[in-house]
């Protein structure tokens, strides 16, 4: 499953909705706890694990395709 | 996953120790006050573990995510007791999460709120933001409920001007807009003024009237007196944040600008108020309405009369210090309909209750006795 859809699943938005560009300063839903969620929901699909440093430079989608590239993920 | 909180070089939560006090000056000094310093950090920490109702010089638990040696994110705690109709537990109110602009929408708030959690019992919340209630919901609390607001106006003609102009006044509906642009026509606003200022007193002297026994005190009650009425007053409620003389001592006493009012009867302790006087240039975003709050009450919920005395006193001080407006918020009926016979008019609330209890189930906010006192909410005014 592609990222934009896994995101959009997470934040509850349509994926027509995220784009690379798509980030917290776009997205209503992307908060504090729509961040958490969405790390919880990347994690648990794609089966990697984000550190700290990590969670806290994931702040629009074409960082967090590089970063689950970065980690071998393929979709 | 991604919230591991430990002390180290990377980014984390760690819970303030002497160490951080340089930093956390920084960090105010970048949120809440120009002037904060390390020196005054490190005072105001020990004069919080002074009075910690917990333990006599036990640190406040509080946290800071740290990146890059700085701090990013901030959570403190004020430890209380929590009455729950048996016994008063310990709890702790969450306060003060701030994380900076660019660090916000983030891990940052998450992972303070858990480490806060995981270090405390029974802990409560007084929230406002959307965003912020969705966080503290996630993480286990539960939204007790809106804390109701009540207004008495006692300067109508200012008020409704100053309002017409206010940022506030673009955030109504336009219907509600015009007509306050209507009565703070100058051809009309006399009248307005004028037909509010009867009508409130009219209804106070058939609703409302009271013994007029309440008193401004020069100096605070007596812990003994005080220790009395909170002990008559819990048990008529079900739950609360007790209100012992150590806590209120350390809220409500000197040095810190409120007003104390008592109601005596045959010698003996009834009831005792707190108010906050208004700022010196009124709220900016009510463009500059003076507001008085109400912080607390206490008293015997079945002792209406006293409760009438006490809110009446409020209004005569309040008055006195040249406020426009006297705010009263609170969650118990008893309480709202005082202040209902009082005429105070129903004013929006948009302070959420929240409560993440330990174990226990905890009933919905019309059962508790909580006031702006509480987490220093009142500090909004």
């Amino acid at each position: 499953m592609r990222p934009e859809v896994v995101i959009s699943r997470a934040l509850g938005v349509e994926p027509g909705a995220i784009t690379d560009d798509s980030s917290s300063a776009t997205l209503q839903n992307w908060d504090s706890m729509g961040h958490i969620t969405l790390i919880l929901e990347l994690e648990s699909h794609y089966g990697v694990h984000f550190s700290i440093e990590e969670s806290l430079v994931m702040k629009d989608c074409a960082t967090i395709k590089q970063l689950l590239v970065t980690k071998g993920v393929r979709w | 996953m991604v919230a591991t909180v430990q002390a180290g070089t990377g980014p984390a939560v760690v819970r303030v120790a002497r160490e951080h006090a340089e930093l956390l000056a920084e960090f105010y000094r970048k949120t809440w006050d120009e002037n904060a310093s390390r020196a005054g950090v490190l005072l105001s920490r020990a004069l919080q573990a002074r009075t910690n109702l917990h333990g006599r010089d036990q640190d406040v638990p509080t946290f800071v995510f740290i990146d890059n040696e700085r701090i990013v994110g901030h959570l403190t705690t004020i430890p209380i007791l929590l009455w729950n109709g048996r016994e008063e537990l310990r709890a702790h109110w969450l306060k003060g999460l701030m994380v900076l602009p660019e660090y916000r929408n983030g891990p940052v708030g998450f992972m303070l709120v858990r480490a806060a959690l995981a270090a405390v019992e029974n802990a409560l919340a007084a929230v406002v933001a959307t965003d912020a209630r969705r966080l503290f919901t996630a993480l286990g609390f539960r939204d007790l409920g809106v804390l109701a607001n009540r207004i008495r106006v006692f300067d109508a003609r200012e008020v409704i001007q100053r309002l017409a102009d206010s940022p506030l006044a673009q955030q109504l509906s336009p219907r509600v807009r015009a007509v306050l642009r209507w009565t703070a026509h100058p051809g009309c606003i006399p009248f307005v003024s004028a037909a509010l200022q009867a009508g409130a007193g009219a209804y106070t002297a058939v609703r409302g009237r009271t013994r007029q026994c309440g008193r401004i005190m020069p100096v605070f009650p007596e812990s003994a007196e005080l220790h009395e009425l909170w002990r008559a007053m819990r048990s008529g409620i079900d739950c609360a944040p007790a209100r012992g003389p150590d806590y209120l001592v350390q809220r409500y006493g000197l040095g810190q600008g409120y007003r104390w009012i008592t109601v005596h009867r045959n010698g003996r302790l009834r009831g005792f108020a707190a108010l906050r006087p208004p700022t010196a240039r009124g709220d900016e975003r009510l463009n500059g309405v003076r507001v008085a709050t109400l912080s607390d009450v206490i008293a015997n919920t079945d002792d209406s009369e006293t409760l009438l005395d006490l809110v009446h006193t409020a209004e005569q001080v309040a008055r006195g210090l040249d406020a426009h407006v006297l705010m009263c918020s609170a969650s118990h009926p008893r309480l709202l309909r005082i202040l209902d016979r009082r005429a105070f008019a129903p004013y929006p609330g948009n302070v959420h209750m929240l409560i993440r209890p330990n174990g226990a189930d905890w009933p919905g906010i019309d059962h508790w006795w909580f006031t702006r006192g509480d987490s220093a909410a009142d500090e909004a005014f």
